[in-house]
């Protein structure tokens, strides 16, 4: 389930949201997500994620977001309940185990794409353990640097080579990085991110209201 | 008197936050490889505690699981997400019992064995988590899939430890950090 960052695209939010609005976002998106119990506006909310993840630069599969959805739903039609919508091979396939499926399948990946764009790399945690990380930063960006030719039959003892020569060098001076402000453009965006959902989460009321889920 | 528990020596620190970043680096290169399965994984990012369990003691084994946990989340930006919760408790687990069994009987087990141990008790955990929060009753079927998936990851992650502790210079200079007060 790894989900890294696709190192050739751009993080449009880093631009626009400093690492603390950019969490706070995520908070306020998650919140009336989290409430929604229609399965097409569900679906319409994880949509606008993964695009909003991937304006982030982090790498969307749709193919993934698919099977993991159609396997948690396969799971919950092994236990029927509600309504009979047909017969597959001999299977019943019941409507309130779909919906519940679908419902769950569906948050599951919208969890993760709000998480993709509100998380950023920035982000420092605080105390001894956000000091920790920021140490720790600093060394995989020394390890990822590593391009020596790995000869054949040498692996360990070329890599072994490479490791301790950067554990030994000094430390240099850790880096801090200026944390960017929110600019206008963000504080638009930070809106509009807002009230598309917002909007969504009404339309989620109304079909409720109207007995479709 | 927490504090004072909690923390740890320069050199204890630049050893530990060091093998966070090859946890990173390893889980990066294990990203690279295509998964048959979208849960199956091959686990190298636990060879870095596996090389030092013989070196660690309990306070730094939760900083670097923490370290582990929180890098990747960090990283991936699963942070807030459901995945998080799997890694932290997996991680938590494997770790931990890793850690217990080479401690009581680390005289009779290899670190192949130790590694096979942690795969899968990470498994199992997280099958544990995705029936309560996912799947439903209905995944316990899955169980024999991650259990011998966890004895192949297990294995060959010890392997891997084993070969590489046998030849390594820079383990020996890091576990002298680390053994550091």
């Amino acid at each position: 389930l790894f989900l890294y960052n696709n190192q050739n695209k751009t993080d449009y939010f880093d631009r626009l949201f400093s690492p603390g609005q950019r969490l706070l976002l995520g908070v306020c998106t998650l919140v009336p997500f989290f409430a929604m119990e229609t399965v097409a506006m569900r679906f319409l909310s994880v949509m606008l994620f993964s695009v909003y993840a991937a304006s982030a630069g982090k790498k969307i599969s749709y193919l993934y977001l698919v099977s993991f959805t159609f396997s948690v739903t396969l799971f919950h039609l092994l236990t029927p309940s509600g309504l009979e919508l047909f017969n597959l091979f001999g299977f019943p396939v019941t409507q309130g185990a779909l919906r519940t499926g679908l419902q769950k399948g569906l948050a599951m990946n919208g969890f993760v794409y709000i998480s993709l764009f509100s998380i950023s790399t920035h982000l420092r945690l605080p105390g001894f353990l956000g000091s920790l990380l920021t140490e720790m930063f600093f060394y995989f960006d020394r390890i990822i640097e590593i391009k020596t030719k790995i000869t054949k039959g040498k692996i360990f003892q070329t890599l072994d080579d490479e490791l301790r020569k950067i554990y030994e060098k000094d430390k240099e001076k850790l880096q801090t990085r200026i944390e960017v402000p929110t600019t206008w453009k963000g504080i638009f965006f930070f809106i509009i991110i807002l009230a598309a959902n917002g909007l969504i989460f009404t339309l989620d009321l109304y079909l409720r209201t109207l007995g479709i889920f | 008197m927490l504090k004072k528990f909690l923390q740890l020596s320069v050199k204890q620190k630049k050893a530990v936050a060091f093998l966070g970043a090859a946890t990173l680096f390893l889980a990066m290169i294990e990203y690279l490889f295509p998964k048959p399965a979208p849960f199956i994984r091959l686990g190298l990012a636990n060879l870095p505690l596996l090389l030092v369990i013989d070196r660690i003691n309990i306070k730094t084994l939760i900083y670097l699981t923490l370290l582990k946990v929180f890098g990747q989340g960090l990283l991936n930006g699963t942070l807030g997400s459901y995945v998080f919760l799997f890694s932290f408790c997996g991680s938590f687990a494997s770790a931990f019992l890793m850690y217990s069994v080479y401690r009581f009987v680390g005289k009779y087990i290899s670190l192949v064995g130790l590694s096979i141990i942690g795969a899968l008790s990470s498994n199992l955990v997280q099958v544990v988590l995705s029936v309560v929060f996912i799947f439903g009753p209905n995944s316990w079927i899955i169980v024999p899939v991650f259990l011998i998936t966890g004895l192949v990851s297990g294995s060959a992650i010890g392997f891997l430890a084993l070969q590489f502790s046998l030849h390594s210079t820079w383990l020996n200079r890091l576990g002298k950090d680390l053994v550091s007060v």
